[in-house]
């Protein structure tokens, strides 16, 4: 097992707390700049938790750490070195360890539950393979290339609808319901209900179009369709090591056993996990992991006079040490214009917190979407589903597979689109 | 010994009545504190500073916050779990705890605050981006700490009379970026411009790079907008680029540290980006080579925009770190920007000649964007560099910070190389020296106290080198907890302990029951 207390004392320990992180978090300045919602502050509060052995009396401000959203823009500016992200997620894993307990969110125990038990944590699996029904798009069952979605675009419209429903039933119900679902994980059915067609159709569609980007770059892989497991990202996020380490070795050996080489996944959470985390809970995960960009053939598009504003998603550009792959892509074919906060700067967009800090989310979100707002272009493009969704709460912002494919030579937009929810 | 504490912070109004001589007055003081030390020493009474506090405010804690609550609601922060954060900067100094802490988005809350503080006799603590050097923004004990983070606007800039109207809170490199997309900059840029705060900098008079040719913060503060331990509110300066009003009142709040006031709004002076610049890299045998390239450069009249330093140790920590290579053979490294005035760029051409006439062993120069920033690599990650080649988890880098004339550099360079050697301290040198600001990297373990005391006595043999050159024992980290004793060297050098006595009666007459950032800067 992992030795988190090895890893948060090497983190802390070279901290000189120069507060260089805190300009650039976004929870610290959207918490009102309260200290245990800033990187330093987590740091410090972290030192505290394993210098003081008091895990029980810092357990009360476990919220410091879970509301990190783990973009790493810490680590970009610490003349130490120091990841405040990872000393987040170590904290969480010491705080949370293994199985949760009674006083653990209702919530989270709901989603560990569904996840274990369907492999989904929603416990919809099931629809998670539906857009390849109304496609146009090719697999090969043959293929060692595996194409891996984990399940991030075709979940979010329903975690959106979820968070929506939550904000009318408010939190003793939502927190009564879950409860209810985490100890009878059947009756996870009722999350069907919430399936917003428009919204499905439009997440639908961008990983349609980015199977057409791969099919007309020549490449056909392999795809689970409705067994395809969801990679247990929310289950590392929520600091529950164990059941991600066990979760993590059956997701794994699934790929074993059908002897796939290559996984191309198809958006930043589930490309940063299998790149970065996975080998560190997987013993000889030997998989070779990329991102869908890396494969599109950049001759196929036709070039035009517009200008766009991309939004970088954390987990591709700060988690990563290339990401040449999501500009190059954009070089020719448009003009891209990018806001004050960009590259090794980046801003979250605040979506990981919206399962547990709503309002935090939302109001980090709404900054992000003024300041790409302000930079003036035709459209802002985004390579992430849960950036998209937080950022279109409060405007317009569409999927970068979804931009190509219309500049595409030979490709034809879906015209079940456009997508746009306000 | 709570009387005659109390006797002490009545005297100054009992000394300013006239009721006693001056001089006697001042000697009955001295003798008041000897018996209080000698009392504390015996131990006799156990009384702490936070008992007399406590026993000063005559109200316990629990009342205290309660009614602070009735002024400021939940924006008072009292969680002792939320109030540990506030208690630590970037220094190695680490404060006591504080009361409360209060992050106001406007003033109003913050006169009643300040009000209410001044009554209670509240020490204050005004914290920007908590990036003090010096121990400055650590909290004190039963202090309120208020952050000025959430008073962030930038309310007015005019280009045309080249100035901006900011308040405190508001991040230097986020200035900056809004200012540049206008085409001005305003010039200080401390090493912290990332986190430092507006309020931050002009509270520690901050330098940086371009203090080679703009000067420091000083020189760039039009006007203050300042909000009084009596709740009153005064305004210092104007939009103008010159006033001759009186008294310059603005100056005092320079370099201040939060011991006079809270700083609630500021004009600055603002500057056009320089159209065209260019940048020289040199490297040289010897530190002191160094020193004299950049004394000839001014000499022959040459202000370089920057013109920063870098030793062997340094440049070292960069090429084990970041891969940068460097000539074998150099001691030391100058990297200097001018601006560019000529159609080809000629000045370069001819500081680049005298850089080698002082002795340069290699001399590179470039007006290429791209390749500037490949050169400045180098200098932007020395700090960084070094902090990971600590030795140990609890080694700390500390950053010491003196500044003598131009034309002493070379000298000072040598003596500080070898007072490391004999100290038998690892040190890494490397400063701003287009201003004569040089910065020892100490690594030093705190909490080992024989090293500790090297560290001490080393950081006093560089304020000593300082003053026989003509310097300072600070340039641009200010005085804060760390060099309140090395500021009463440098009175005494220069035959100036006066002017101790005159900044304790300015602190007496505006803050008279000492709440302030009380024990920073002097005792």
């Amino acid at each position: 097992m992992i030795d988190y207390t090895t890893k948060l004392r090497k983190e802390v320990e070279v901290c000189i707390e120069c507060g260089f992180c805190e300009a650039v978090c976004p929870t610290f300045s959207s918490s009102g700049f309260l200290p245990s919602y800033g990187a330093r502050g987590r740091i410090i509060l972290a030192r505290n938790l394993i210098e003081k052995n008091s895990s029980s009396k810092f357990r009360e401000l476990s919220s410091s750490f879970m509301s990190c959203l783990n973009c790493f823009a810490c680590l970009h500016v610490c003349p130490a070195g120091v990841n405040a992200g990872a000393v987040s997620s170590y904290a969480r894993q010491l705080i949370n360890g293994s199985t949760p307990t009674k006083g653990t969110d209702p919530l989270i125990r709901m989603i560990l539950n569904l996840t274990e038990k369907f492999e989904n944590p929603l416990g919809i699996q099931r629809q998670m393979s539906s857009w390849v029904d109304s496609s146009d798009v090719s697999f090969s069952n043959d293929s060692s290339i595996l194409l891996y979605t984990g399940s991030m675009y075709q979940i979010t419209p329903y975690l959106e609808r979820l968070q929506r429903m939550r904000g009318i039933m408010g939190e003793s119900l939502t927190k009564f319901f879950a409860s209810l679902i985490a100890r009878f994980p059947t009756l996870s059915l009722v999350f069907k209900l919430l399936r917003d067609r428009k919204s499905v159709i439009g997440y639908e569609n961008s990983l349609a179009s980015i199977v057409k980007l791969l099919n007309s770059s020549g490449v056909v892989p392999r795809y689970l369709g409705a067994s395809e497991p969801y990679p247990g990202t929310l289950l590392h996020d929520l600091g529950y090591s164990e059941n991600f380490k066990r979760y993590a070795e059956r997701v794994t050996s699934r790929f074993k056993d059908m002897g796939i080489r290559k996984i191309i996944t198809v958006d930043p959470h589930t490309y940063d996990l299998l790149r970065n985390i996975y080998p560190d809970y997987v013993r000889d995960f030997n998989f070779e992991v990329y991102h869908y960009l890396e494969f599109i053939d950049m001759k196929q598009f036709t070039s035009s006079q517009e200008s766009i504003v991309l939004h970088e998603p954390c987990h591709l550009v700060l988690h990563s040490s290339s990401s040449d792959f999501l500009h190059d892509v954009l070089d020719g074919i448009c003009e891209t214009k990018y806001p004050r906060r960009h590259g090794s700067r980046t801003e979250c967009c605040g979506g990981p917190d919206e399962l547990l800090f709503p309002d935090l989310s939302s109001s980090i979100s709404r900054r992000r979407l003024k300041n790409l707002e302000d930079v003036g272009g035709s459209k802002i493009v985004t390579a992430c589903p849960i950036c998209e969704t937080n950022l279109n709460l409060h405007g317009n912002v569409i999927d970068l597979a979804d931009f190509l494919v219309q500049h595409h030579n030979t490709l034809r937009f879906s015209a079940r689109r456009p997508f746009q929810r306000k | 010994m709570i009387d005659l504490l109390c006797l002490t912070e009545k005297f100054p109004s009992l000394l300013n009545s006239g009721v006693l001589p001056e001089d006697i007055g001042a000697r009955f003081l001295t003798i008041i504190k000897l018996l209080i030390q000698q009392d504390l020493t015996k131990g006799s009474s156990g009384t702490t500073w936070k008992d007399y506090i406590a026993s000063n405010n005559q109200k316990d804690v629990g009342t205290l916050i309660d009614e602070l609550k009735k002024i400021l609601g939940n924006n008072l922060i009292s969680d002792p779990r939320e109030t540990v954060l506030f208690e630590s900067d970037a220094s190695p100094f680490h404060g006591e705890p504080p009361l409360a802490a209060f992050i106001p988005d406007g003033t109003d809350d913050l006169q009643k605050t300040i009000l209410f503080c001044q009554k209670n006799k509240i020490p204050v603590v005004v914290r920007g981006g908590g990036t003090s050097l010096t121990g400055s923004s650590v909290s004190l004990s039963g202090s309120l700490v208020i952050s000025t983070l959430k008073l962030n606007r930038i309310l007015e800039i005019s280009p045309v009379d080249r100035y901006v109207v900011v308040e405190p809170g508001v991040r230097l490199n986020d200035l900056n970026e809004t200012l540049a997309e206008k085409g001005y900059f305003f010039p200080p840029d401390p090493g912290s411009s990332i986190s430092a705060t507006i309020g931050g900098i002009i509270s520690t008079n901050a330098g940086g790079l371009k203090a080679s040719l703009y000067g420091t913060t000083r020189n760039w503060i039009l006007g203050l907008e300042i909000l009084l331990p009596n709740g009153k509110t005064i305004s210092t300066g104007g939009k103008v680029l010159k006033q001759t009003a009186g008294y310059d009142l603005t100056s005092l709040f320079i370099g201040a540290e939060g011991t006079l006031g809270i700083i609630i709004k500021a004009i600055l002076k603002i500057w056009p980006v320089p159209s065209k610049t260019g940048r020289i890299v040199a490297f040289f045998r010897s530190v002191s080579e160094a020193g004299s390239a950049i004394s000839n450069l001014k000499r022959l009249g040459i202000n370089p925009l920057i013109a920063e330093f870098m030793d062997r140790t340094t440049m070292d920590a960069i090429s084990t770190e970041m891969g940068i290579t460097f000539p074998d053979q150099a001691g030391s490294m100058l990297m200097v920007d001018l601006i560019l005035n000529s159609q080809k760029g000629e000045e370069l051409h001819f500081a680049g000649n005298l850089m080698k006439d002082s002795g340069a062993i290699s001399v590179k120069s470039t007006t290429s964007k791209q390749e500037m920033e490949q050169m400045y690599l180098a200098r932007k990650g020395a700090y960084s560099s070094l902090l990971r080649l600590r030795k140990s988890p609890h080694e700390r880098v500390i950053i010491g910070d003196i500044v003598v004339p131009v034309s002493m550099l070379s000298g000072a360079l040598t003596e500080c190389e070898a007072a490391a050697r004999e100290f038998n301290l690892r040190v890494a040198l490397f400063g701003h020296v287009g201003d004569g600001n040089i910065h020892a990297n100490i690594y030093a373990d705190p909490s080992d106290p024989v090293m500790w005391e090297r560290v001490l006595k080393y950081q006093h043999r560089l304020g000593d080198i300082a003053l026989r050159s003509g310097g300072s024992v600070s340039a641009e980290h200010g005085i804060g907890i760390e060099k309140k004793d090395l500021l009463l060297e440098e009175y005494k050098y220069t035959g100036s302990l006066y002017n101790l006595e005159l900044i304790k009666g300015i602190k007496r007459i505006v803050d008279p029951n000492n709440i302030m950032n009380r024990g920073k800067v002097f005792d």
